[in-house]
């Protein structure tokens, strides 16, 4: 039992759905005796981890598909032990260090010291490389990444690093720089349309039109958020129907009454309030970054352009503060803060106005 | 160096020769305890023989009279100890209170010798001592329980003890002791009645051990033959309370556990017993060793002490200690007067150098930034500088309390942005760990904000809360996990709340509840 | 772990086991270092350095040195070819190359360098013709070296002077502490021009069978911005990715270094204009679908800003404020959306 995002995953770069170009590039860069490290960037569900895979597969053969995963233990200079999870296959193994917060240096270099330091020994029919795919690689502290670059460098004769990163912005010029870039792009809503209709065809249903462009719409041109809607839509109601229900986002709903709300009062009560709900996003695991993303989109919407233009200026400086302080509540309570203020000012005004 | 290093040398010598020489002791002070009388002589001679040497060379003397000798013994403090229930600086209703537990202890003593009694309070509270002259008064003798450093049970077959068995000991140890010591008496006291006195927790006790403590308490109430007392001091956290973890309410109600609680003595009393300190200072023997004090240094102490009448006594014996008053160098006059001028002006303001580490609780530091009272000088009466000062040795702790706190005192928004906008400033200031005193900034920055930015300040009671933690929420349910299979494992926490909770877990209870179906 | 550690049995099929063996008979080159210059006459532009270093080979002696310069333009080839030519066949023995990736705190100053630095050098050959009697030690990158490692450098250099030479490169000169460059003589790498860097690049496509665009040429030195290195990198690069048979175009070479189109830039300045947040939103959504880097376009954004020939100076000067501010924050991990959400508004407001 699998979901359908895995169950219809491709597992061939000859089969992938779209970026087919570049599908070929990668089969060139296979079939060549070196291979560089490479960054794959492109935004959450655009396919960049299925491309790997794929990859993999193509440089391996089928092995790396026989995956386990494995908690390993890391201990830092501190004494502190950390528990990361992998995944990894005879060839490769999949990291995500982003879950070791300010540990991660410990994590990148130990595991990568672990691997590279194991050559191959049954060379023949092998890359004389393993490869060491790092998820959410922008999530890695710049110190993490120095160490990284050193590492890289160091063991470059066993190992090669893919790196996956939803945007390039965060990672130091040292890392590009030593990195072969490959772009991953959204999928546009015809090719997800497509996608959906496929998998209902190979699950034996019929996905109408409407429906499948009301998915497109939701899913923000994620793939995998696209298909994840079906399948939970699926799970609600079959057959479909062009304007049934699509299960939203549970965390995204909960900031849109957020949003609502400091759009509704603006007094310290409220704020504390504010300040509760704010809690229970970050204890649900939302990163911080994406609520306060959120919020200036559903704040935003009915003001004017000047109060605008003020929203966002303080919400870059305050998400920027938050990037530098440790404490993310107090980041996201102070442009919450500022907002109300800015926005009690505003409708002030506006009675003001209205009454001459 | 090297030339102060040599006349170092010098003098041991020309000490040997003086030592030896009788002019020496006639100028010495008739009465010193025992211990102390050789070193006095010893120091003696050689602030004469520096005295001596003192033309010759400046520095050696300059030296050895700033630092005056130690003419006191070891335990000065039992000096001070009252000697009488009346001397005690408790407060008479709880020098009753044990009084009367111990008479009862004696009427009953026949059928229920094993009585206990626990004593609480914070530290310096007079509780030891409270004890300790009752029962010479009514005639006790007290066995004390102290944890041995170091027990070592070799087996009968001469085994090395193995890690376990070395826990065991101690608690054996201590099992005994409170089963034997109560019931054999030593050959060299005479005295009929006994009291333990457990003040000395073994160690064992304050991990894991409650379970095993109960243990023993059930014997000992069985067995014992003599009332057992057990002090404990308070303490800030529940975790190191053992009154609270040792002590849970059922278990004193089962054994009767008398439980008599000291409060921080009060300042009149305190006044009080100083001055009683001062006339024993004043005591011929004693006067070699101390001057008295002026008063509003001894005010100070008193108000630094804070109810710990310990503390006031350590104070009080280093603010008068001021070696013998008859030494006539010029130079020792100078700094004394420097030492005593400072402490003064010390002791008007907060009293920092000889006040208790933490002066101001968190809640007394947390009212008076929440509620900022502005004087007539128009300036806070509680400088900001102040509480920093406490509490730069947990400046995040603070911070976060402000955080937790700040909100329901303010009244508009519009001042909360400045306080917020503050703390945040304050928060990446604590995050930099490269700077050591960037932290203390930060922390006085937080207390600045929320000090003045509140400028209507809401009054009124309002409970303290503390800070907020965040945990995130643990991974996914089985069958959640179960669903992704392997792959699970490379998906991280925040993309799994993201991306994926709310999709999967829809999915995942669908799938369990056909499956309860089917099997149906 | 262990599992992976250990070699995977599972394999491939025997034809592909006797191609990956042969293949790993020849080890990939970089054209970086295969095509770096031999000897000093072919070292690209910097002729008054060229011409310093050609009589100091002549004489079989050279200075203590620094070179500084942008990256790229050819500075390690340099002191290389030169090294090569005075030591010829010696070359491998007589020059200690350490750069930023090598352990170089303190410690390796003080055992590494100095070790090598105090070991005699004669001057002869072993096949007894003469051979200058000194060593060169390269510090790469030299300026990403601690002070306190720059300052024991200083002693070891003039003890050692008579038997080796430093050769310091650097991307800034005011990185490394007075008393070094005091001690060397100092040479300035230009950025080179851009036919310089086409006729390299045109010899190497010739030399590995590339094809090319010809247009492409310019675009690769605009990628580069002057750095060979990285013109050359990006050539291979895009050799590799795209195969023999693909003629490499402007648009191929964009897509590999992440270079956003211009297109981008002028519609984001004409959504701007328009004054309208909802329009400007969905662009800035799009570009995230692109998956194009924000800061990248942060990057080329300036200089289109200052060219541009539509704004007047107190425009370009509030945005470029902005735009300042963004990218500082955007350094610093702060997030995409928001920072250019904010430099869109900044630029609707100033253009009003």
């Amino acid at each position: 039992m699998a979901l359908w995002v895995d169950k219809y995953r491709p597992r061939e770069l000859s089969k992938l759905d779209y970026h087919k170009d570049q599908a070929e590039n990668l089969r060139n860069l296979c079939k060549q005796s070196d291979f560089p490290h490479l960054m794959f960037y492109g935004p959450s569900g655009s396919g960049k981890k299925t491309r790997i895979m794929c990859l993999l597969r193509e440089m391996y053969g089928s092995g790396v598909e026989r995956l386990r995963s494995e908690t390993m233990t890391f201990t830092t200079p501190s004494n502190r032990k950390i528990e990361v999870m992998t995944v990894s296959s005879n060839y490769h193994l999949e990291v995500n260090p982003s879950d070791a917060g300010i540990y991660d240096r410990t994590v990148v270099v130990d595991l990568i010291k672990q691997v590279a330091q194991t050559h191959q020994i049954e060379i023949s029919g092998q890359r004389e490389f393993k490869v060491i795919v790092i998820s959410e690689g922008d999530e890695l502290t710049k110190d993490a990444q120095h160490a990284l670059r050193r590492t890289m460098e160091k063991y470059v004769a066993t190992c090669r690093i893919i790196i996956s990163v939803n945007s390039t912005s965060r990672i130091i010029p040292a890392i590009r720089s030593r990195c072969l870039g490959i772009r991953v792009s959204a999928p546009s809503e015809p090719e997800i349309v497509s996608i959906l209709q496929n998998t209902c065809k190979r699950e034996g249903l019929t996905l109408p039109p409407e429906l499948a462009k009301r998915l497109v719409e939701k899913s923000e041109r994620n793939l995998r958020r696209a298909l994840l809607m079906l399948e939970a839509a699926k799970v609600a109601k079959v057959p479909f129907t062009a304007n049934q229900e699509i299960p939203d986002l549970d965390w995204q709903a909960f900031l849109r009454d957020t949003a609502s709300q400091i759009i509704s009062e603006q007094t310290p009560a409220k704020l504390e309030k504010i300040r509760e709900r704010l809690y229970e996003l970050l204890i649900q695991g939302v990163p911080s970054n994406l609520i306060f993303r959120g919020l200036v989109e559903n704040l935003v919407n009915n003001c004017d352009m000047s109060i605008k233009a003020k929203t966002l200026e303080f919400a870059t400086e305050y998400e920027h503060r938050m990037q530098a302080g440790a404490k993310h509540i107090f980041h996201l309570e102070a442009f919450v803060a500022q907002f109300m203020n800015i926005y009690k000012k505003f409708l002030s005004e506006l009675v003001l106005t209205d009454d001459f | 160096m090297s030339a102060r290093k040599a006349k170092w040398v010098k003098c041991a010598f020309s000490e040997m020769n003086l030592t030896s020489s009788p002019a020496s002791s006639g100028a010495t002070p008739a009465k010193r305890t025992r211990r102390t009388g050789s070193l006095s002589e010893l120091s003696r001679t050689q602030t004469e023989n520096s005295s001596i040497t003192q033309n010759v060379v400046d520095l050696t003397s300059s030296e050895n009279d700033e630092e005056p000798p130690p003419a006191i013994s070891e335990n000065w403090i039992e000096g001070f100890a009252p000697s009488s229930s009346e001397e005690l600086a408790v407060h008479p209703k709880k020098v009753g209170e044990v009084r009367s537990w111990l008479l009862h202890c004696e009427a009953v003593r026949k059928k229920f010798p094993a009585q206990i009694c626990l004593l609480t309070g914070p530290t310096g509270a007079g509780k030891t001592a409270t004890l300790r002259v009752l029962a010479r008064e009514m005639g006790y003798q007290v066995q004390e329980w102290i944890n041995p450093v170091d027990c070592e049970v070799v087996t009968v077959l001469g085994d090395q003890p193995s890690g376990s068995g070395y826990v065991g000991s101690h608690f054996e140890a201590f099992k005994s002791f409170l089963l034997r010591a109560s019931r054999y008496k030593s050959l060299l006291v005479s005295q009929e009645k006994r009291l333990l006195l457990v003040e000395d927790f073994p160690n064992i006790f304050l991990g894991e051990g409650e379970a095993s403590f109960e243990e023993l308490l059930d014997d000992y109430s069985s067995y014992g033959k003599s009332p057992l007392i057990f002090i404990v001091a308070d303490s800030k956290s529940r975790g190191l309370n053992i009154s609270f973890r040792l002590f849970p309410e059922q278990l004193k109600a089962k054994h009767r556990i008398e439980h008599i609680t000291f409060n921080p003595i009060a300042t009149t009393i305190m006044q009080k017993s100083m001055k009683s300190f001062c006339s024993v200072m004043q005591k011929p023997h004693n006067k070699t060793i101390y001057k008295v004090p002026a008063q509003t240094v001894l005010e100070s102490i008193v108000v630094g002490a804070q109810g710990d009448i310990r503390n006031a006594l350590i104070n009080l014996h280093l603010s008068s200690l001021l070696g013998v008053p008859s030494m006539p160098t010029k130079k020792l006059d100078v700094s004394v007067a420097a030492t005593t001028k400072g402490r003064k002006t010390k002791a008007q303001s907060t009293l920092k150098s000889i006040g208790r580490d933490e002066s101001i609780t968190l809640m007394h530091a947390m009212g008076r930034v929440m509620n900022p009272k502005i004087n007539d000088s128009k300036r806070l009466q509680h400088s900001p500088e102040g509480i920093t000062e406490s509490f730069r040795t947990e400046p995040r702790n603070f911070v976060n309390f402000i955080h937790a706190n700040y909100l329901p005192h303010f009244k508009d928004i519009g001042d909360i942005v400045d306080a917020i906008h503050d703390l945040g400033l304050a928060d990446c200031m604590l995050n930099e760990y490269r700077d050591d005193n960037l932290s203390v900034m930060g922390l006085n920055l937080a207390i600045r904000g929320a000090m003045l930015a509140n400028k209507e300040p809401i009054s009124g009671w309002i409970p303290v809360r503390g800070p907020k933690k965040i945990q995130v929420k643990a991974d996914a349910s089985l069958e959640e996990q179960n669903l992704l299979g392997v792959r699970y494992a490379a998906i991280s926490k925040s993309l799994y709340a993201t991306e994926y909770r709310s999709m999967v877990k829809l999915i995942a209870e669908k799938l369990k509840d056909s499956g309860q179906t089917t099997r149906a | 772990m262990q599992a992976f550690l250990k070699t995977g049995k599972s394999g491939t099929g025997l034809g592909e086991k006797q191609q990956g063996a042969s293949e790993r008979r020849k080890p990939p080159t970089l054209w970086v270092e295969k095509y770096r210059p031999r000897n000093v006459d072919d070292v690209v532009e910097q002729s008054e350095v060229v011409a310093v270093l050609r009589k100091c080979v002549e004489g079989g002696d050279l200075p203590n040195m620094l070179l500084y310069g942008p990256p790229g333009t050819g500075k390690t080839s340099t002191i290389l070819a030169a090294g090569r030519q005075i030591f010829g066949d010696m070359y491998k023995n007589r020059i200690l190359e350490l750069n930023a990736s090598d352990e170089r705190g303190i410690n390796v100053v003080r055992t590494k360098i100095k070790t090598f630095s105090q070991l005699a050098a004669s001057s002869v050959r072993p096949d007894g013709r003469p051979c200058p009697p000194f060593k060169i030690v390269i510090l790469d990158e030299a300026d990403s070296m601690t002070h306190a490692a720059q300052s024991a450098l200083r002693r070891t250099m003039e003890k050692e002077s008579q038997s080796t030479r430093f050769c310091l490169i650097c991307n800034y000169v005011s990185r490394i502490i007075v008393p070094i460059t005091s001690r060397c003589s100092k040479f300035r790498f230009k950025s080179l021009g851009e036919e310089k860097v086409i006729a390299r690049l045109q010899f190497i496509c010739e030399q590995e069978g590339v094809q090319i665009d010809p247009d492409a040429y310019k675009s690769i030195v605009k990628i580069s911005g002057g750095d060979l290195r990285r013109a050359i990198t990006t050539l291979q690069s895009c050799f590799r990715l795209k195969g023999p048979e693909h003629t490499i175009n402007t648009a191929d070479l964009f897509e590999m270094s992440g270079v956003i189109p211009d297109y981008y830039l002028d519609d984001y300045l004409e959504v701007c204009r328009s004054g309208d947040y909802e329009r400007l939103e969905k662009f800035v959504r799009d570009i995230g679908y692109s998956a194009y880097s924000v800061g990248q376009m942060m990057e080329q954004f300036v200089e289109f800003i200052v060219n541009h020939p539509g704004l007047n100076d107190p425009q370009k000067a509030k945005i470029c404020d902005k735009l300042g501010e963004c990218c500082f924050r955007l350094q610093d991990g702060a997030s995409e959306y928001l920072q250019i959400m904010d430099l869109g508004c900044c630029i609707i407001l100033a253009l009003k």
